[in-house]
Parts: C-alpha cells; structure tokens; sequence
C-alpha cells in the first residue's frame, strides 16, 4: 500500500508517473503528477474564467475527472495533454454559463526555432548578417528591448527598470519587434 | 527560481528571464501567466492549498483503495452522506432515532459485519470530508450539498456501496477491511475520531439503511458465480438478471459475478448471440455455461445504431443473410447525437493566421482499436493546418466507440 512512498517519486519524469499510475492504480501517482502542473493549470483557468475560486473549482474538478478516466486516453506527451483538456474544461464552464467567450485574436504566433537560434552562440554567417540589418532597422525601442531581452537574457522587469520603459511597451515593442525581425529576415535571406 | 516565485512578484534576474523566454514558446506557460496577471488575488496561497487538497486526497489513508472498487457516483455520495452531518449533525440525530428497528435475529451477524464495514468507510469518509470541509471553509466556499431533500436517494445508494463492501470483505483477497485506528503522528488527529454525536449519527444512519434490506421477504443471499462459454473461456459482459425482478449484474473481465437474490430465485444469463440461460439458485456458488445459438445469430439485424433483435424492428432495416459480410459500422457509445454535440461544442477554433475565421469542413478516417479508441487517424478533406489538427485531437480525445469491421468517417465544421 505504501510502495508509492518510495523518495524519488518527485524525479520521475511525467509519464513516467503516468504509466505507474496506470498499471498500479495508486492515485499517489497521479497526484504527485497533478500537484507539478496546478500553477499552470490554475494560471490557464484564471485566464478564461476570470474569477479566483471558479478557477480553484475547475482545477479541482479537472483532477477528479481526470483521474477517474485516465486510462481512456492515450497520451502520448502528458504536458501538452493536459493543457488542450483543461482549456477544454474552462471554455465549457464557460459555455455553460452562457457567457460570452472573448476569442483572444492577439495571440501570439507560435515561433518555429529558426528565430531562437538567431540568437544562439553557434549561427551561421548568413543569418548572422540578416539579423544585424534587420536589428538596424527597428525603430529603436523595438531594437533596445528585443537585444536586453534576448541578448542580455534580461527579464522583462529588468527592462523596465533599465529603460524607464512601461511594462507593457516593453512586452508590445519585443513583441513586435520579433514580428518585424522575422519578415525582415526571411526577405534578407530569400533575396 | 520556480514559477511560484514568478507569480509572487520577483520578477529579476535570469531566472526570470528564462521563464518568460520559455512563455514565447510554450502556450500552456504563457495563457498561465496571463492568467495570474489578469486576475487580483494571492494566486500563490491559493496554489499551496490546492497542492495540499490534492496530496491529500490522492494520499492512500488506510481504505482509499477499498473505496475506490466500488462505484465511483455511490462514493461520492458517501461523501456527501459523510458532510451532510457534519454540517446537520444535530438535527438528523434525532430524526434518525425516531427509526424503528426490526431486523430480524437470523441475520444479525451478517448485518453487524456490514454494519461493521458501511460504519468503516464512513468514518473514513467523514474524517477526509472533515479535512477537505476545512479547508473549503477556509476558502470560503462551502460546497455542502443540498441536504435535506437529498436524505432519501443518499439512504438508497448508501445500500448499494454497503452490500459492495461487504462482498469484498467476504472475498477477503484483495481488500481486507481492517479497523481504522487513528495514527497518533498524523496532525488531523483531532479529526480522526469523529464526535460522539456524528459516530451515533453514523450508527443510527447505518442501522436504517440494513434495516430496509432486511425486511424484505425471504432474507437476500449472497451467491458468486462465473460464466464461461462453451470451451470454458470466462465470458465478460453477460448480463445476470434475477427473473421477475429489476435487479441484475454484468460478469466482469474474468466472467465472474456476485449478487444478492432470494432463496429459490431463478437467475437468467444472456448475452447477444448466445441462448439465454435460466438457473435456479440453489448453491451460493454457480458455474453457468453459455451455449452459441445459431438462430439467434441469422436474426440479428444491423439497424445503424445498436443491434436489435428482428421481431422489434419496424420500417426499412433490412435482414442481413449470415453468409454475406455484414458491415458494422463502430458508432460513438454516447450515441450520434451527443457526438456531434461534443463536437460542436468542444471544438477550438484556431486563431493563428492561416485559419482564424476560416471555415469549411474537415473530413478525417480512422479505425477504431480493439479498446474502442480511435486510431489511424486520415485526414481525407483538408481545411488548414491548425483546423485539421483540431479535428484530429476532438476525434483522439472523444468517446469510446463500439466494435465493427469498418472504418468510421467523421466531418467537423468549422
């Protein structure tokens, strides 16, 4: 009964946790699976439904779902998983509650690899010289908070505190900024 | 540093910046800190709490396990059952003492084991409930159910979960029922033995409820049985009914079954495609075999949802002659209509540039697995790349579908 209460669950990776749960049926498990992903999930819920106890619900809800039909699914990366379900969960609530639902049109683009890498150590020369154009022609907030974030790896607090900057400018100009740099240097590259 | 941290406000430093590095490519990260930014309030205490209930609660205290075999909607009524007196302790007291007690002395032992066992796992209950009821107070919450109106079906389904500890008592193998005794380290101790008043509530509630069971005619007996087909393979999912009477069982993966019937009761095991069973009760253990029955088989008609035995079919299904292949077509085990309701309703619609606002249909094929899940995925019309993903993840995360020899086509609207 107490095999679950080995030290070293906590370095179990997600699935891990996930097929032990599955083949044992001990719920410690699951728990300890749970309990890793409540700030994201509790984050994720409080952004749909707005309200700090509905949140708590639904994440508490989620878990008894969850664990009661696990073995329904056949997950392949726990993480990702359980995000879809959960946001699932709260645009139901919502629903439910006849609310309106705000459909976020700002968010933002997943960014494939290829524009982190540009600031990696290792790039290559091509790249390099696109990016350094590009960076030129931002306006110059845009190029002052995209190269203290992702060249000085400063926070965005940090930023502020540099720059004088709103903690909103400074999101809004790296977010555009890498907008800007992206089209810039695939127009660089393809020429 | 971890996100905790983040949320509380220190927001410098690498650390930092790692983590709002890992938002622009993480949604799951990055909807969460929106989250914690567009709402007011102590996000970290209420994660630790939440932290905490669910240690608590996926902590084995003893007979979680035990609880856990039986129903999963009987347990959380026993839950329920355990709040409803904490929260009505003294009024229900004195209701439940105007119940009059007539059991009968033969099955006194076998009532107080099961008193013994529904007393158990109550107190086990109402000292979790005690915790959690805690700390929903403290969050200002109460989620008490509606009490009063309720006491009845409580009672009914508190029979149910009773007589289901009792059969695992008696099988004695993989759930032994053993007293709960209070663990002096633990710091809920105050918690652990309830109070006089709610362990005589308990008692009285439990008493009520066998006492119903008791008094109908001819004492309930216990039998166990299993069924096998003709090679003596275990059949799951025969049904067990007991004639002339509502109540009934499915055998379970190992063909087995127990049920509580009366003396001299006739039992009837049936299962599509095979000649019903019918056995009187005489010994409290049972072997049933199953025979095939060939003319049940060429009368059975594919009427799109379900099969139906032929005599019950009217209109334009159309008999199938055995030696044709018939073509089954696996349907969602919550029935078309509330599929395409999950549908609608579960579906996300993209918002990333190639698709926002796009709409259209996208057609996807698949083969259902040998545990009814969906699998093979095709998409056969295509959309855009975000729509086709999501079609895939409702078909992938849906219901489970039933068996057939064909693959199942499904369109999603966007």
């Amino acid at each position: 009964m107490h095999k679950a209460g080995q030290p070293g669950k906590s370095t179990l990776a997600d699935e891990e946790l996930l097929s032990l749960y599955r083949t044992t049926g001990n719920a410690e498990y699951f728990g300890e699976l749970y309990h890793r992903y409540i700030p994201l999930v509790y984050g994720l819920c409080l952004k749909y439904l707005q309200h700090a106890e509905n949140a708590q619900d639904a994440v508490m809800q989620l878990y008894e779902d969850l664990a009661a039909k696990l073995d329904r699914y056949d997950i392949k990366v726990f993480r990702t998983w359980l995000y879809s379900v959960a946001k699932n969960h709260c645009l139901q609530m919502l629903r439910k509650e006849k609310h309106e639902i705000r459909v976020d049109f700002d968010v933002q683009i997943m960014e494939s690899d290829m524009f982190f890498h540009l600031f990696d150590e290792r790039r290559d020369e091509e790249q390099f010289e696109a990016l350094r154009k590009c960076m030129e022609q931002l306006p110059e907030p845009q190029r002052i908070s995209i190269s203290k974030f992702f060249m000085d790896e400063m926070s965005y607090a940090d930023i502020v505190d540099d720059t004088g900057y709103r903690l909103k400018s400074v999101k809004s100009y790296i977010q555009n900024g890498k907008r800007n740099l992206k089209i810039c240097i695939e127009k660089q590259i393809s020429q | 540093m971890n996100l905790l941290h983040y949320i509380q406000g220190r927001r410098k430093g690498k650390e930092a910046h790692r983590i709002e590095r890992e938002a622009m490519q993480d949604a799951f990260l990055r909807e969460a800190l929106e989250g914690f930014e567009s709402v007011e309030s102590d996000h970290a205490t209420a994660i630790r709490r939440m932290q905490q209930q669910i240690t608590d609660r996926s902590h084995p205290k003893g007979r979680r396990i035990l609880l856990r075999l039986s129903v999963a909607a009987s347990v959380a009524l026993v839950i329920g059952f355990g709040w409803y007196f904490l929260l009505h302790e003294t009024p229900q007291t004195s209701v439940l003492s105007e119940a009059t007690p007539t059991e009968t002395p033969v099955n006194s032992m076998r009532k107080d084991k099961k008193l013994a066992a529904t007393e158990q796992a109550l107190r086990q209950e109402s000292k979790e409930s005690a915790m959690q009821d805690r700390s929903q107070q403290r969050a200002g919450s109460p989620s008490a159910p509606p009490a009063a109106a309720n006491s009845e079906m409580i009672v009914e389904e508190m029979d149910i979960s009773a007589v289901e500890l009792m059969e695992m008592e008696e099988a004695g193998t993989e759930a032994p029922v053993e007293p709960v005794t209070p663990k002096p380290e633990e710091p809920f101790d105050e918690l652990q033995k309830p109070t006089p008043a709610v362990a005589e509530a308990l008692q009285g509630k439990a008493k009520d409820v066998l006492i119903r069971e008791a008094s109908s005619p001819k004492a309930a007996r216990q039998i166990r049985g299993k069924v096998v087909d003709e090679s003596g393979d275990p059949m799951p999912g025969v049904n067990i009914a007991v004639k002339n009477r509502a109540a009934g069982v499915v055998t379970d993966a190992e063909g087995g079954f127990a049920l509580n019937v009366d003396d001299h009761a006739t039992l009837q095991a049936s299962f599509i495609g095979y000649e019903t069973q019918e056995i009187k009760v005489d010994t409290s253990q049972l072997l049933i075999a199953m025979h095939e029955d060939a003319r049940q088989l060429d009368e059975v008609v594919v009427v799109g949802y379900g099969v139906q035995r032929k005599a019950s079919v009217i209109g334009s299904a159309v008999a199938v002659e055995e030696s044709e292949p018939q073509t089954i077509v696996p349907e969602p085990t919550i029935g078309r209509r509330a599929y395409r309701k999950y549908l609608r309703e579960s579906l996300i619609a993209p918002t990333d540039g190639e698709c926002a606002g796009m709409k259209g249909k996208v057609r996807i094929r698949f083969n259902i697995d040998s545990g009814g899940r969906p699998h093979n995925l095709q998409v056969i019309r295509k959309l855009c790349d975000s729509a086709d993903r999501e079609a895939m993840r409702l078909i992938t995360e849906g219901c489970d579908w039933t068996q057939g020899n064909t693959e199942v086509t499904v369109t999603v609207d966007f």
